[in-house]
């Protein structure tokens, strides 16, 4: 009897348990067998190669750290070429997710289509954090119609089987608005919350620690930021939540699930240790047992009574 | 069939690992030498890698949530038993790792990275020529002492100048200075390498460099000028060490390749072709 079973509108989870976009590779194979995991997620791929941001391009904060990579990878071609393989040798049965991300309207269309022709992808998780090239720079993610026309778009590309995810951004005045949004427009679930913007100065020099400035702060000090999101977004909308933002133990895992997350993702905790999603896999099996819960009771199931 | 695909899946290059230390001493000044035990790393490592590591327990208390990132330390020594990190204290990570005392845990995993020394036709290559160069500033040492150490075995001979801001950051070397002149001729490192250059133009197979970037760029110009081969170690912040956050990037040479392109300090490097880097960067 396997308690951890879960699943997203389309993907059957064998556990809860993902891995956030941009904090996981194959490379971490090398510590544990990455099929004991729900479901694995690439990193952002994008149309054309990206070779990313200026250094320093990441910085430690309390709790946390901020980065600003500038979605370096390489290209959607070579992508599919070289580092798609290496992910379908690897899993078996374990889902896998592709994270993309487009400059306009059309370019995230043209991505999915060419995703679409590969071989052993269960769904995509929309990055709409990015600008818009045809909407004044501004982000897709912060602008409800935008992210309504992205999803429309891709709805009517990706087939039926796969599961579309959104990933909101927690850097706008009402996340709520942007999910219903992502909902009208069709996609099967959503995913938050991306990182907050954050910022750390060299109090010596006066020059930030961040090549670009600024950059996205993630880590166990957003936990709390990043639970809030989830509840409020669950209350708002009816599909389900894969959840993330500074998950880092088992008990994480659970608030999460109770704020409505029906998966959840750890992210920069595999920096903190790279054996610690495996440890939360199995720390988490043992809570269910022990305690003879299925996960898929607790989803949603916040006690907000007095 | 189906059971000899799973080993080669599971293959291992690097292993994450938990070790206690022997011991933690303060050199001099904010340097401390941090040894741990090693029995039960499988791998040796090689002179210019790296361990990242993380203190789980500081003076036998476990470590809170505060830090959340493992360090990058080059190896500064390995002798089957033990193996031993040189560190300056910068921040709060290197301070949290210079109060761990004996019988702390140190989670670890490693060894990361490329070398300094390639293979047997690299060496055979050095062997021809009569002496490689090691120059180091402050805590560039730590790497260069591993590398020294396996030269000496290859019976490679070589000369070492290091520099220091002060007394507190000179080791021992064949040639030593400090910018203040508290110990050793004053000035810097690099204020000798033209003479030293031209002494022994005919005779230097490698420069190899670990220090501040300022001094890493004159040696690679004055090398430069004369034509010999540079490695350089190389430092940048890092998350994962190994080739996942894709944090610690380094500009590559415009003339080496495409404009623009990163370079991975932790899996393309540490070291690198002092003609890979873009020194302007």
């Amino acid at each position: 009897m396997n308690r951890l079973k879960t699943s997203l509108a389309k993907i059957a989870f064998k556990n809860p348990v993902t891995v956030a976009s941009g904090t996981f590779g194959t490379e971490y194979n090398n510590f544990f067998d990455i099929n004991n995991l729900g479901a694995v997620v690439t990193k952002t791929i994008t149309k054309y190669p990206k070779h990313g941001n200026p250094p320093p391009r990441l910085v430690e904060t309390p709790s946390g750290m901020i980065n600003s990579i500038g979605l370096q990878n390489p290209g959607l071609k070579v992508f599919c070429k070289d580092q798609l393989p290496e992910y379908t040798d690897i899993l078996d049965d374990t889902p896998l997710i592709i994270s993309f991300s487009g400059s306009s309207t059309e370019e995230f269309a043209e991505i999915a289509s060419f995703l679409e022709k590969q071989q052993g992808i269960a769904g995509y998780e929309v990055n709409v954090s990015c600008p818009n090239v045809k909407n004044e720079g501004i982000s897709f993610g912060v602008d409800p119609e935008s992210v309504y026309n992205v999803v429309r778009l891709l709805k009517k590309v990706i087939s039926p089987e796969k599961e579309l995810i959104i990933k909101l951004t927690p850097n706008v005045t009402d996340i709520a608005a942007i999910a219903k949004a992502a909902v009208d427009g069709g996609c099967d679930s959503l995913a938050l919350i991306n990182t907050l913007i954050g910022m750390k100065i060299d109090w010596l020099s006066g020059k930030p620690l961040i090549g670009r400035g600024f950059g996205g702060l993630s880590g166990p000090a957003i936990m709390p930021v990043a639970l809030y999101n989830v509840f409020k977004v669950a209350q708002a909308v009816d599909v389900p939540i894969l959840a993330m933002g500074g998950i880092s133990t088992y008990q994480d895992v659970l608030e999460f699930i109770y704020a409505g997350a029906h998966a959840v993702a750890v992210g920069t905790a595999n920096f903190m240790n790279p054996m610690t999603i495996i440890d939360i896999v199995n720390d988490l099996n043992d809570h269910v047992e022990e305690n003879e819960l299925f996960i898929k009771d607790l989803i949603n199931q916040v006690d907000l009574s007095n | 069939m189906e059971v000899e695909m799973n080993i080669s899946k599971k293959k291992t290059s690097f292993e994450y690992t938990e070790v206690k230390v022997i011991s933690n001493i303060n050199l001099q000044g904010d340097y401390y030498m941090l040894k741990v035990e090693a029995e039960n790393l499988e791998q040796q490592p090689f002179p210019g890698q790296f361990y990242q590591v993380k203190p789980l327990t500081i003076n036998n208390n476990i470590s809170g949530l505060g830090r959340i990132l493992f360090k990058p330390l080059s190896v500064y020594d390995y002798s089957g038993n033990s193996l031993s990190f040189m560190m300056k204290v910068i921040g709060s990570g290197t301070y949290d790792l210079s109060t761990m005392i004996k019988g702390d845990v140190l989670a670890i995993y490693g060894p990361l990275g490329n070398s300094f020394i390639n293979d047997d036709s690299y060496t055979a290559n050095l062997k021809k020529k009569k002496r490689a160069v090691l120059i180091s500033g402050g805590i560039g040492y730590a790497p260069l002492y591993y590398l020294h150490k396996k030269l000496l075995e290859m019976d490679i001979n070589h000369h070492w100048l290091h520099g220091g801001r002060t007394a507190d950051d000179l080791f021992d070397a064949d040639y030593i200075c400090t910018d203040d002149g508290s110990k050793g001729s004053k000035g810097f490192v690099t204020n000798c390498l033209d003479l030293f250059f031209s002494n022994h133009q005919d005779q230097i197979s490698q420069v190899y460099c670990c220090g501040p970037k300022p001094m890493m760029k004159k040696v690679y110009q004055i090398a430069e000028c004369f034509g010999f081969p540079t490695l350089f170690s190389m430092e940048e912040y890092m998350a994962c060490g190994i080739g996942v956050c894709l944090g610690c990037a380094v500009k590559k040479s415009k003339s080496y390749c495409d404009e623009n392109a990163y370079m991975m300090v932790c899996k393309d490097g540490p070291v690198f072709e002092g003609k890979e880097v873009d020194w302007d960067e």
